[in-house]
């Protein structure tokens, strides 16, 4: 295994364990709470602040960061690999990979998130 | 049912979604999106959610350990990628102006002869020297894994990358277009189009999977559709299958493989051609 796949599926690895992790550790304490919390559905990451930064804190916030770190997850795998690929000084696949990344950028932009 | 047999049951259902995907290059969510609509009760849009949530958990943690393996080439996915996200991006800016009904008829039929051309190559285990291809040999889309079942090191290489691409950007149009994911797709197209190994493409398209799902991921849960409570499990089970699934592909045949996706692809188009004349199948 050389190092580009190293790195990536080391990213995947991390990424999907904290994903995890922080949608458990959500949940579990949503579900051990009774006071109400400061939203039933949080839908931006601009929610997910406020739901940590409120005291005391939403568990749904770290739910929802959970979810966007798995969501990220993949493009950022991508983007590792990319660095690899420069430093094993294979160009061609900086450029694909920077054109994945940029791709997806732009779709996500197009879908207005 | 009582909430915590409501998460159990969520959970083995997306551990076993999670092998499925992980085995056949899909995301999971042809299974988990009828079983949690008419057995959990949960709404379209929250099992969409929940959907999408196991492709991208499906892809994690398959292509973790097929990179690891070899089994999942970074290259062939990362080219084919290009494709796929630039087809999600047309299929996206389509919606409303292409009608979906005529779509979903033209790809079921395309599915069908996908089936058709399955089946005839179904006992295929490697494809043997495939033609060179001036655009695989450029980009190195090559590589070699080790067939535990064949006892020996299967070296490949891509062929009819162009005929493959375009097959790629089919894909991620179906996706941009239709908000489903297209892991068989994909899947036919290494198979059929580019010859590689069966296990080769389903390891690939576990990785490319994702990286198209994470395109459409914000979208869902801006919308609110992804749910914590549903997603949690899920997102567990499927991690947990799809690593015993990445145990389990190492041990079957391209044969076998070839033979569980059969099926699914044979279903998908019914399912297609059938929604292109106002029938929905569960």
């Amino acid at each position: 295994m050389n190092r580009v796949e190293r790195w990536t599926s080391r990213v995947l690895l991390v990424g999907g364990v904290l994903g995890v992790a922080l949608m458990v550790v959500g949940v579990l304490g949503s579900a051990l709470r009774t006071e109400r919390g400061t939203a039933d559905s949080i839908v931006s990451v601009h929610q997910i602040g406020i739901a940590l930064s409120h005291r005391p804190i939403d568990p749904l916030g770290f739910a929802a960061l959970g979810i966007v770190a798995l969501f990220v997850t993949p493009l950022a795998a991508v983007a590792t690999a990319g660095v690899a690929f420069y430093l094993e000084g294979d160009r061609r696949f900086v450029a694909v990979s920077a054109v994945v990344v940029a791709t997806l950028l732009l779709s996500l932009w197009f879908g207005g998130a | 049912m009582s909430p915590l047999l409501f998460v159990t049951a969520i959970l083995l259902t997306s551990t076993v979604a999670g092998v499925a995907g992980a085995i056949l290059g899909l995301g999971g969510g042809i299974l988990l999106v009828p079983v949690l609509t008419m057995f959990f009760g949960v709404d379209l849009r929250g099992a969409m959610g929940a959907s999408i949530v196991s492709v991208i958990a499906t892809s994690i943690g398959a292509a973790g350990a097929y990179l690891r393996s070899g089994l999942s080439n970074i290259r062939i996915g990362l080219f084919l990628a290009m494709a796929t996200v630039s087809g999600a991006i047309v299929g996206a800016a389509l919606v409303g102006v292409v009608p979906e009904r005529a779509l979903e008829l033209i790809l079921g039929g395309a599915l069908a002869y996908s089936a058709l051309v399955t089946l005839r190559q179904l006992n295929l285990d490697v494809p043997e020297d495939p033609p060179y291809d001036a655009l695989a040999l450029r980009f190195g889309l090559e590589g070699a894994y080790y067939d535990a079942t064949l006892d020996r090191e299967v070296k490949y290489r891509a062929t009819r990358v162009r005929r493959g691409a375009v097959a790629m950007f089919g894909a991620g149009v179906l996706s941009g277009l239709l908000g489903i994911g297209s892991g068989a797709f994909k899947v036919l197209a290494m198979d059929y189009f580019m010859r590689l190994p069966m296990k080769v493409s389903t390891a690939t398209s576990n990785f490319m999977i994702g990286i198209t799902a994470s395109a459409s991921a914000a979208i869902f849960f801006g919308r609110g559709d992804i749910r914590p409570v549903i997603a949690c499990p899920v997102a567990v089970g499927v991690l947990g299958g799809a690593y015993l699934g990445t145990r389990l592909l190492s041990r079957l045949r391209n044969t076998t493989v070839r033979k569980i996706f059969l099926p699914v692809i044979v279903y998908l188009a019914a399912a297609m051609v059938f929604c292109g004349l106002g029938v929905h199948l569960p």
